[in-house]
């Protein structure tokens, strides 16, 4: 499963993303083209961010120096207030989690004590 | 056709490719290994344990050790500023070996303690003089020669406790340390997670936005990936 056929499948199951109380914000260093491309193409309805210097792609430590400087894949969980609640790191450019996997997180932070 | 020299000095180059391969097939291996002898037995072994012991002192103890290598460099001047004080002392000892020729031993500790250039005019001097007292003199040079070199030994076994005293005197200082320590550690044992960092983007969508719109309101899903994949 490739990173952006991740997008796909959260815009598929973006129902149950928002029924979790949760939104959605993709983040790559490609350029708006291609971004505004896969929006295009894919019906996205989340946010997809560019962020050409690499900025917040260094500041979540998932640079890849050795890949021309772009994004390791990766996912986080942010909850309401601020707090990295589980994050995903890809092995490979095809290692993504599951849906299923993110919204058990989200269960459970929903679940779980607020921080 | 062939040619005889042509095939022996190929046959010559051939073997000299042998040779080298063979030496390097069985000298490389055993440069390594000696280098890594080197290495370990000279470079690594208790020097890295203690900056490892002390890793977290070091940070800290750097502005108190250079107070103490100022002080060294300061006692290594004074002792060097009283080197010649101490080469001045044989002189008069001197005067005393020789008492009569005022103007040799002048010549003498000219030689001594002045450029070495000159002490071949000097003696060219002193050989219009007198040969015995120039046989004198050599020996109150050696002597004053090396009468300041012990002094100087004796001095650089007195600076080496007085090093140790530094170090040691620098140790009751460390209870400044974990004070130093202390806001530095905070950070470390967060609040059971780690704080998302904000940011602000353009979006393909035109807009501006920011992760901390978000806050109090929804959850996100933040996902970095790859347009072209």
């Amino acid at each position: 499963m490739f990173c952006k056929m991740q997008l796909v499948k959260l815009q598929q199951d973006y129902s149950t993303v928002d029924s979790l109380d949760a939104q959605v914000l993709a983040v790559s260093t490609d350029d708006l083209e291609g971004a505004g491309w896969a929006v295009a193409q894919q019906g996205l309805e989340f946010p997809v961010l560019y962020d050409p210097e690499a900025s917040v792609v260094k500041q979540y430590g998932v640079f890849n120096s050795t890949d021309e400087g772009r994004a390791l894949p990766a996912t986080f969980v942010i909850d309401k207030d601020g707090y990295v609640r589980w994050q995903y790191l890809g092995k490979s450019t095809s290692d993504r989690p599951a849906n299923s996997l993110i919204f058990e997180q989200l269960r459970q932070i929903n679940s779980g004590p607020k921080s | 056709m062939f040619n005889k020299q042509e095939m022996l000095y190929n046959l010559y180059i051939l073997n000299l490719e042998r040779t080298t391969l063979k030496t390097a097939y069985y000298t490389y291996p055993i440069i390594t290994l000696l280098l890594v002898a080197i290495v370990m037995t000279t470079g690594c072994g208790p020097a890295s344990t203690s900056t490892n012991v002390e890793t977290g002192r070091e940070q800290l103890e750097i502005p108190v050790a250079d107070e103490t290598q100022g002080e060294v460099v300061q006692t290594t001047k004074a002792n060097t500023v009283s080197l010649p004080d101490n080469t001045a002392t044989p002189d008069p000892a001197k005067t005393i070996i020789k008492g009569k020729d005022s103007t040799s031993l002048e010549n003498t500790a000219a030689r001594v303690y002045d450029n070495d250039p000159t002490e071949t005019t000097n003696q060219t001097e002193d050989v219009s003089g007198n040969s015995d007292q120039n046989q004198v003199n050599v020996s109150t040079e050696a002597a004053s020669t090396a009468t300041p070199e012990p002094t100087n030994e004796a001095e650089v076994t007195q600076k080496k406790p007085e090093e140790i005293h530094d170090s040691n005197s620098s140790m009751p200082v460390s209870p400044i340390e974990p004070v130093v320590i202390q806001p530095t550690e905070p950070p470390i044992p967060k609040p059971e997670w780690p704080e998302a960092p904000d940011f602000s983007l353009p979006s393909a969508q035109g807009n501006q936005i920011s992760l901390s719109e978000y806050e109090g309101d929804k959850h996100t899903i933040l996902v970095f990936y790859r347009a072209y994949w």
